[in-house]
């Protein structure tokens, strides 16, 4: 057989995969926030340019393109192979981002620098994220995915405008008329100007998808639907609104939620920081902090842990084996009874640990393309979770502890409660305020003492009650108690 | 724990209430264009007074009848008052009993609570729109003064919405509300707007299995001490669209298809007054003396007259 004649398999992709497959993988609330990532990377490429032309007026130029050249600190075989990655911190103050869900459309619109020209052309509009396309640091629209699965789960047409410094350009699709050829995969800039100087106050991005479909118009018009988009967005990109980032949903802007732990003299959260060297070929690791400790209002649902992969939440209150909590599979019965194995349960209803993946390379993280969870298999991962186990367990103990502590006290059995005293003694102190690594410092418990007295209670009709107070001349049911055994011990037992 | 309503107050008189309820069946009696009236289920909260079980029987001659009652204790007493062998009492706390309830039979059901909105209350909501035969009416009445009504507490608007919070959970307050807009009639407008969102989205949800549509008739609001709010509507079948027409029910001058409400307000007058101004209406208002009555309680009885309620008539 000559080479011309050889068959070969068909693996191009269809259009419908996308449009109709890929859509189903992604709840609608996270795919609108999928979107707001795209903000973020803009806002981050802003400051970071800003940042870089403070110390060096040179790069500005060259911001809308940052490449990693790494530092020769960084690089593999230097001295410190295993530098730390920061994460990332300036201040987005300034820059927002508005999502307005209406009845005929989805609007997003930012003003965090817009999209030159060449990434449209070459990137933005990819499906897949092209290894060709300059890196933004601590990037969290890393997938290529995150706007194209949106405008399709959203509805049949879009128009992305976007201005940067130094272009402007229109472009507007009907899904249907695209999907209707199967060869063509461009989409047309419907107007374009290049070679423009634009002031950076003018530039961002505008997204509106139209022609809904019906199921996400009639969602859209859903006060839980608008509440859920909020709390999840709150969440998601709850480092990014502490930054100074401002999301508006509907025109109501998000609030900052903040992560806090107990900390006083006698109770102290964990703080543990990990650094994966980066894999052959690579410049950037992964740095892990790991914060672990008590806080003081208990919340079986707000429990557990927190995970960020470069400042974007994708795991919330985790209480399952992902983080670390032992699964019902791996207890053996002996050990069910004694509770001796934290599986998540009401008591440790105080506990919460927040791990912070970050790296200036996201494909290094260990996160999954609908940012809803992780990639629990990866090695990154799993060096984390040992991590987190080892930092849980003493704070798992402590909370076994404090429940024992809470029983015996109300059976009398003990008079001191340290724990619970340590808690409600302890100051609520950001996450980000514990600077020195370490384990969970608590006090410990009271043992339990055979004590020489024992306090009784019972019950009986408080008519009977009323005349035993009025025949002893008290007014306390206590004094009619002790005054009562003290009658029968006199009479039967001394 | 609040005294139950019935020892509170007589029903029968609070004035707009009376009012609103007889509005409520005159659009309830429209209901015939779809489906012979007399053959509804009327399920409600009829209390020891069944105000609106006697109006409904008495008006609509609907004759199967549940009332659900969460006061168990004075269950012999409910049992006495009844005021027709055709109401069936069930007792217990509204969500268990309505899942009771056969709702495969066209009904008309008021959810008349006296209480403020609760996130038990929408779930009600929620399953009786949620399981209703349509064609079908549905309303929903709650409490919606301002959480303490006297206002001189500093953070009373954060203590409003921390409550509101409590009493509905966050994911049912509307983005952008705020503990001030709160105060006043704000309380019945969000209200309105977790209402009128429950009953929607549970109706469009079952809708993409059987083609129900529900339309808001019903948007009261009055105060005969608290402020109340009333919501509700039919629940229609895909064949309902032309008799929904035919019945008229946009003509009837109290109904509200949107988040505006009809008020309903009560002028002070005296019985002779009233017997005096009924002589002269709807037709005779020219011959209404200027000076005698003010122009505004000529104006709101204008509006009320036919609805107004006669305490002489009472059950001996």
């Amino acid at each position: 057989m000559s080479e011309t004649e050889t068959p070969v398999i068909d693996a191009s992709p269809t259009k419908e995969f996308f449009i109709y497959m890929l859509v189903r993988d992604v709840p609608l609330v996270r795919a609108i926030i999928d979107l707001i990532d795209n903000s973020l990377d803009g806002a981050q490429r802003m400051v970071a340019a800003l940042v870089s032309a403070a110390s060096d007026p040179q790069s500005l130029l060259n911001s809308a393109s940052e490449t990693n050249i790494a530092s020769p600190s960084n690089a593999i075989g230097s001295e410190s192979a295993v530098a730390s990655e920061s994460s990332p911190s300036e201040d987005l103050t300034g820059y927002h981002v508005n999502v307005t869900l209406g009845p005929d459309a989805l609007t997003v619109e930012d003003n965090c620098g817009g999209i030159p020209f060449e990434v449209a052309r070459d990137y933005a509009f990819r499906f897949g994220r092209d290894p060709k396309a300059p890196p933004t640091s601590h990037s969290i629209g890393q997938f290529g995915v995150g706007m194209k699965r949106t405008i399709f789960k959203v509805g049949m047409s879009f128009t992305v405008s976007s201005v940067s410094t130094e272009s402007r350009f229109t472009v507007s699709q009907d899904v249907a008329v695209w999907l209707a050829d199967a060869k063509k995969w461009n989409f047309d800039f419907e107007t374009l100007q290049t070679g423009l100087q634009i002031p950076v106050a003018e530039t961002g991005t505008a997204l509106k998808v139209t022609r809904l479909h019906p199921a996400v118009a009639d969602l859209f018009e859903r006060i839980k639907f608008t509440t859920d988009l909020k709390d999840e967005l709150e969440q998601a990109h709850a480092t990014s609104l502490q930054r100074g980032f401002v999301i508006n949903v509907n025109g109501i802007p998000l609030g900052i939620q903040e992560f806090k732990l107990l900390s006083s003299d006698l109770l102290a959260p964990a703080y543990a920081i990990l650094n994966v060297p980066p894999p052959i070929g690579r410049v950037h690791g992964v740095t892990i902090r790991i914060y672990a400790g008590l806080v003081k209002e208990r919340s079986l649902e707000k429990g557990g842990w927190y995970v960020f992969c470069n400042g974007r939440q994708v795991l919330v209150a985790d209480q399952s084996s992902t983080t670390g909590w032992t699964s019902e599979m791996d207890v053996g019965t002996s050990d069910k009874e004694k509770d001796s194995i934290p599986k998540y349960h009401a008591d440790f209803a105080f506990f919460r640990g927040f791990v912070f993946f970050d790296s200036k390379d996201a494909s290094q993280l260990p996160w999954t393309t609908t940012k809803t969870g992780v990639d629990a298999d990866s090695a990154v991962f799993r060096a984390a979770r040992r991590e987190m186990m080892r930092v849980m367990r003493p704070i798992t103990r402590f909370l076994r502890e404090l429940a024992t502590e809470t029983g015996e006290e109300e059976k009398g059995a003990i008079s001191e409660t340290p724990l619970s005293d340590a808690i409600n003694s302890a100051e609520s102190v950001s996450y980000s305020d514990v600077n020195k690594p370490g384990a969970f410092v608590a006090p410990a418990r009271q043992s339990r003492t055979r004590r020489d007295v024992v306090k009784v209670q019972y019950e009986l009709a408080r008519s009977k009650l009323d005349e035993a107070k009025e025949r002893l001349n008290v007014s306390s049911a206590r004094q009619v108690g002790e005054l009562t055994f003290d009658y029968f011990y006199k009479a039967e037992c001394e | 724990m609040m005294p139950p309503s019935h020892r509170l107050v007589n029903y029968r008189l609070r004035p707009a209430k009376a009012i609103e309820r007889k509005m409520m069946c005159e659009a309830f009696a429209r209901l015939s264009a779809l489906h012979p009236v007399d053959r509804f289920q009327y399920v409600g909260y009829g209390s020891t007074s069944f105000a609106d079980f006697v109006l409904v029987h008495r008006s609509l001659g609907i004759s199967k009848m549940v009332s659900i009652e969460r006061q168990q204790r004075s269950e012999a007493r409910f049992r006495f008052n009844v005021p027709f062998d055709c109401v069936d009492i069930k007792f217990g706390e509204s969500s268990d009993v309505l899942t009771a309830v056969d709702f495969r039979q066209p009904s008309i059901v008021w959810l008349d609570d006296d209480q403020s909105l609760t996130s038990s209350i929408l779930q009600d909501i929620e399953y009786v729109v949620g399981s209703m035969k349509a064609p079908g009416a549905f309303a929903v009445s709650v409490n919606a003064s301002p959480w303490s009504e006297v206002a001189v507490d500093p953070d009373i608007a954060q203590k409003r919405l921390s409550k509101l919070r409590e009493l509905v959970g966050d994911g049912n307050i509307p983005l952008g509300t705020t503990g001030e807009s709160l105060a006043g009639w704000g309380t019945a407008k969000v209200y309105y707007q977790i209402i009128a969102d429950t009953i929607k989205n549970a109706v469009s949800d079952r809708g993409v299995a059987d083609g129900t549509t529900y339309r808001q008739l019903l948007h009261f609001h009055y105060a005969d001490g608290a402020k109340m709010l009333t919501v509700g509507g039919l629940l229609c079948r895909s064949e309902d669209t032309t008799a929904f027409d035919v019945a008229g029910f946009d003509k009837l001058f109290f109904v509200r298809r949107g988040a505006d409400p009809f008020v309903i307000k009560v002028p002070v007058l005296t019985f002779r007054e009233m017997r005096y101004l009924d002589q002269l209406l709807p037709h005779g208002r020219a011959r209404i003396p200027k000076d005698l009555f003010p122009e505004s309680d000529i104006d709101e009885y204008a509006i009320i007259y036919r609805y107004f309620p006669m305490y002489a008539e009472t059950d001996l």
